[in-house]
């Protein structure tokens, strides 16, 4: 079984638990915490996957870590997963719990690339304009490139909208190498 | 000296830009997560289709033949080298599809329509997909006209017909493709006045060349050149050195520029040469795609393979224009092994088969059909009329010459009538050897195969049938061109036309024995 189906199957349970007992908002914070952190840390990441480590270390190193920050849902997880010799996939199944709810409440991560630092009311209108385009609400993320030269991208899932100066140049540049210029 | 005003450059550059439009273009891409060995895999590309183009950077095209779970396999157009693992790969939303239109006709091109006979680009109509259904019960009718190819052996016992499928099968170098040139070739007549006074609709022809040499597809290209059959013929060529998967889709290629043609009321002739290196590509494509190998390591669908690529072969009905398809697919066996899994597929799918085999290529029976095992299941529809008549006992008199020939190495007594049975057999496999590059025009194959049946050759030394043969025609060419005038028209033999043959082969027999 892939790695995708098994982090599937772990998530849409706990999906499912927590909607039953009425705490999915605290339940999906808590995974995006559970994310971010294995994402920070590469030493928990190997702790959790290192096979010479036994069960019950694991649990306490992870209830000293979360126990004040999660909820009694969340911790009685993580240590269901331990015991099921799962715990290596943690972010995995963090990933895909985030990707399924995120699906499900239309929330989408959208990277913005410009040229240069823009302007907070900019930015708000990108983000307006871009929700009303995708039908989605957006949690934008912005970086800059200078080698854009000047416009903007954005990549939204799978979806780039390209409105670089560089890819423009590139497409005049294609276009005049097709068509060779004929005088007269 | 010739001067050039600096506004003239710019009213041509800025004409140049007009049609450029500067909008946010939006595509969808994927990440490379592996490459390698002419595969890639792509996360991402959520919502590309199954066989749609997809470009990877340094302008390498990529096509989709794997939609899984969490990544995309895709074959690679191009060298794997260029392509690294976290490349961004866009989609095109374009299938796999191949130019179309009558300015592909005397040109070579790749699988993907891109000419490689430096003779520059090619005006094409439009694009069409490689992979398309075969048409259905409702759009065919039944073979009926004949696809002369211009081998009296073919064209008297094994005919074929315009949207039939026949293969030719054979081992190495036992002139396979010699026939289907030679097919090629003697569509040239179709494309000339005179077949339209007749009736006779040109043929246009497609050669697909899969894992070839080079040099052996240059040869062909040139050939055809110099027998003026380029006009009316395009060259799909895949040779030993393109990678695989355009091995792969160059005969769905092909078979996509013949529909062209049938869907415009013409007719096509494909020959896909050959089918078992194409089936090696597809294998090593299927492999390396990690798809559970089968018999002999093929994938579970490689009859599939050849089955939808054959099927595409059609004879339209007349509320359609009446185009048709005619496929000539060439399979190599290894050591006239024909129950080996390709060929036997092949086989069972297409109408019937030409044998080739080597040691009547060695014996100098050339071009080397065994006429014992070859069969067209269309038949004597796909044959004219006279044809149909004098050919009859053509193939009776063949098998009876084969099987008494085979008793006759024990013993050396032989009655009357046996001794006759195998002077005429010889006289007639004598009779239907033919040179190459050198078809011949239906009517005078009629003439030919009426003197052999009829017994005219049987005072004739056997080294001695080429030569009576050849001075026949000429003779009754020029005391009695009515004879082939009244066969190309009508198509049929009457009486009259009968007595007129006879009378002149009486006289000709009279004067060669002098």
């Amino acid at each position: 079984m892939g790695k995708l189906n098994i982090s599937n199957r772990y998530a849409k349970a706990f999906i499912e638990t927590a909607n039953e007992k009425k705490v999915i908002e605290k339940v999906t914070e808590d995974m995006q915490l559970i994310q971010n952190v294995l994402e920070n840390s590469r030493e928990l990441r190997t702790f959790l996957s290192n096979p010479i480590m036994n069960d019950t270390k694991k649990i306490e190193v992870l209830s000293a870590i979360f126990s004040d920050k999660l909820c009694d849902v969340s911790l009685s997880f993580l240590k269901f997963i331990v015991e099921k010799k799962r715990i290596n996939m943690l972010i995995d199944i963090s990933r895909r719990f985030n990707d399924i709810r995120d699906e499900s409440l239309r929330i989408s991560n959208a990277e913005v690339i410009t040229a240069t630092q823009i302007d907070d009311t900019q930015k708000e209108m990108l983000k307006t304009n871009l929700e009303s385009f995708t039908k989605k609400k957006l949690r934008m993320k912005f970086k800059t490139d200078d080698s854009i030269i000047g416009g903007f991208k954005v990549r939204i899932l799978d979806q780039i909208i390209d409105a670089t100066l560089k890819n423009q140049l590139n497409k005049l540049k294609k276009k005049l190498l097709e068509e060779s210029i004929s005088v007269n | 000296m010739a001067e050039v005003r600096p506004d003239e450059v710019s009213s041509i550059l800025r004409k140049q830009l007009s049609g450029f439009d500067s909008e946010a273009e939006v595509y969808d891409v994927g990440t490379v997560l592996q490459v390698g060995d002419g595969i890639a895999r792509v996360y991402g590309l959520s919502k590309v289709m199954a066989s749609e183009l997809v470009e990877f950077p340094n302008d390498v095209m990529g096509m989709v033949l794997n939609l899984e779970e969490d990544s995309v396999g895709c074959v690679l157009f191009g060298e794997s080298s260029l392509i690294k693992e976290g490349d961004i790969v866009k989609r095109t939303k374009r299938l796999a599809s191949f130019p179309v239109g009558e300015a592909l006709l005397g040109r070579v091109v790749n699988p993907l329509g891109v000419p490689v006979d430096a003779k520059g680009p090619v005006n094409h109509e439009k694009f069409m997909p490689i992979e398309r259904k075969a048409l259905g019960v409702i759009a065919r009718q039944p073979v009926k006209e004949p696809l002369q190819t211009g081998i009296v052996s073919v064209d008297a016992m094994i005919p074929i017909g315009r949207g039939q499928r026949e293969l030719i099968i054979g081992d190495r170098q036992t002139g396979k493709t010699a026939v289907a040139v030679d097919a090629i070739i003697n569509q040239k007549y179709t494309h000339s006045e005179e077949a339209k006074a007749v009736g006779v609709n040109p043929v246009f022809c497609v050669y697909v060349a899969i894992g070839q040499k080079d040099s052996t597809v240059a040869q062909v290209v040139a050939k055809l050149e110099q027998h003026g059959a380029m006009e009316y013929t395009t060259v799909v060529s895949a040779p030993a050195s393109t990678p695989a998967p355009l091995q792969y889709i160059a005969p769905y290629s092909g078979a996509t520029l013949g529909e062209f043609f049938r869907d415009n009321g013409k007719h096509a002739l494909v020959v896909y040469d050959d089918l078992s290196k194409q089936a090696v590509a597809y294998r090593e494509l299927a492999l390396l795609l990690r798809r559970p190998p089968g018999r002999e390591a093929y994938p579970g669908d490689v009859f599939y393979l050849h089955s939808r690529l054959l099927e595409r072969a059609s004879k339209l009905n007349d509320s359609l224009g009446g185009g048709s398809l005619t496929a000539l697919p060439i399979i190599e066996t290894q050591q006239g092994d024909v129950s080996a899994y390709i060929p036997t597929n092949v086989i069972s799918i297409t109408d019937g088969q030409i044998y080739l085999e080597p040691n009547l290529f060695n014996a100098g029976v050339r071009p080397a059909i065994n006429v014992g095992i070859s069969v067209s299941r269309v038949g004597g529809n796909a044959q004219i009329k006279a044809m149909k008549k004098v050919a009859g006992s053509l193939k009776l008199d063949l098998a009876q010459f084969r099987e008494l020939a085979a008793f006759a190495k024990f013993g050396s007594d032989l009655d009357k009538a046996t001794q006759r049975t195998l002077a005429k057999g010889e006289r007639l496999v004598e009779l239907l050897k033919q040179g190459q590059y050198m078809p011949v025009p239906v009517e005078k194959q009629v003439i030919s195969v009426y003197a052999g049946t009829q017994g005219y050759l049987e005072s004739i030394p056997v080294k001695d049938v080429k030569r009576f043969e050849k001075e026949l025609i000429e003779y009754i060419d020029v005391n009695y061109p009515e004879i082939f005038k009244v066969i190309r028209e009508t198509k049929t033999l009457g009486d009259e036309v009968i007595v007129t043959i006879k009378k002149a082969l009486e006289e000709f027999l009279g004067k060669f024995k002098k």
